[in-house]
């Protein structure tokens, strides 16, 4: 417990390429994360271009090279590694965070004991946690409706089955409890349900915290393959988890 | 027909890896597919068979010989467990391009250690996969090492999951 600016955090985002969009999110996390200390940790995950001299060299960031992509379960679990922090985020690059979006998602983990992991609402995310927002055409437009959103308001909190892993967080002991993320996922999805899943089968609450927005640009990096080949591995991963839990992936609703 | 540029790139498969019923098929697709290229399929064989610009290597020689392909294609019965074959050609840093029938997929991930064939639409998918390896080396490579990985992590652990 104690005040979120008495804490530590480690922030965990894999990117491939994007970086004008990474940069974006690490200086918007710059801006409005106001704890005792922040790490970063990009976790380059086989890019083609280099990332930018901002970000090579900034103080608060760890860096991890890899020659390929492993996967995103694989790259976050690197993070998770290398994380030193008391909270720990897995952040997607495509996001815009904004006004107390952490100190808020933290404050959702303190107050209840049974809390184990916490994740936002946002625009472009699962049903449980999309909220309806109006027209956002410029980023004037996203952090002003963040900023009039972000009101703490413990009455938006909610238990859920599933929380999307474009943003996931989660005490150390948390981690130190459940793991890592499972890498039979390959290059991604149905990892967050694993990870969920796992959190609520230990005996923990996946909360979506309804008082935080964090804006979502969306799924860019499966977008360079065609759709069919995404939808083979919604698939192929959702017959895993079947396999692994004997259960379908609790949540998902019927088309998904 | 597929252009690989100078770079040469083969896929090994096996007599025993192909269902009967799409044999002759997929042989002769892939004859045209590769043909004026460098690329080619090798199938391990002893039977006498016949298809254009396939090259066929007796069964003796596989064990030596598959270890050097880029990619193996299986495309075996459902009822035959491929969990052997597609482990030791992941530990091996050898992409897979197979169905998702039986338990042909298990070891596979789809665009990370291998290609997973929609048998239905098993001819535009298979140039896909191999459209894919041939003209994005980068895409193979990430394959390549993937399999390798998760070959070592998961080697001996899959036994009892199918």
């Amino acid at each position: 417990m104690g005040r979120f600016e008495d804490h530590s955090v480690s922030i965990i985002i894999p990117v491939k390429d994007e970086w004008v969009l990474t940069r974006e999110c690490v200086a918007r996390i710059l801006q409005h994360t106001k704890c005792k200390q922040i790490q970063i940790i990009l976790i380059n995950n086989g890019s083609q271009e280099k990332p930018p001299p901002f970000l090579l060299k900034h103080p608060l960031i760890t860096w991890i090279h890899n020659q390929w992509n492993r996967g995103f379960a694989s790259a976050t679990n690197q993070g998770l590694r290398a994380a030193t922090g008391d909270y720990l985020v897995c952040l997607n690059n495509d996001t815009r965070p904004g006004p107390r979006w952490l100190a808020q998602l933290i404050q959702a983990l303190q107050e209840s004991p049974q809390c184990g992991m916490v994740g936002p609402v946002s625009n472009r995310v699962i049903p449980e946690q999309k909220i309806q927002v109006p027209s956002l055409d410029s980023k004037v437009d996203i952090d002003l409706f963040t900023k009039e959103y972000n009101q703490t308001d413990s009455s938006k909190w909610r238990k859920s089955n599933r929380l999307s892993g474009f943003c996931l967080v989660f005490p150390r002991s948390i981690y130190e409890e459940i793991g890592e993320m499972d890498e039979r996922y390959g290059l991604g999805t149905y990892e967050d349900d694993d990870y969920s899943y796992r959190v609520r089968k230990a005996g923990f609450d996946c909360v979506v915290a309804g008082d935080t927005y964090l804006h979502h640009y969306g799924s860019q990096s499966f977008q360079r393959r065609p759709y069919q080949e995404f939808k083979k591995l919604l698939k192929q991963n959702r017959a895993y988890f079947i396999r692994k839990w004997g259960i379908s992936p609790p949540g998902e609703r019927e088309g998904e | 027909m597929i252009s690989s540029g100078k770079r040469r790139f083969w896929i090994a498969t096996h007599e025993d890896w192909i269902r009967p019923s799409l044999k002759s098929e997929v042989f002769s697709f892939m004859g045209d597919f590769f043909k004026n290229s460098n690329c080619k399929l090798v199938c391990f064989t002893n039977k006498v068979l016949q298809h254009q610009h396939i090259q066929y290597i007796p069964l003796a020689q596989s064990e030596r010989l598959w270890k050097e392909a880029h990619a193996i294609l299986t495309f075996a019965p459902q009822e035959t467990s491929m969990k052997e074959i597609h482990s030791k050609s992941l530990l091996q840093g050898i992409p897979v391009i197979t169905d998702d029938e039986g338990d042909h997929s298990y070891y596979v991930n789809h665009l990370y250690t291998g290609y997973v064939v929609d048998l239905k639409k098993w001819r535009q998918n298979l140039l896909s996969a191999v459209e894919m390896m041939v003209k994005e080396p980068s895409a193979w490579l990430t394959m390549r090492a993937n399999a390798k990985r998760m070959g070592k992590i998961h080697w001996g652990k899959w036994d009892g999951e199918v």
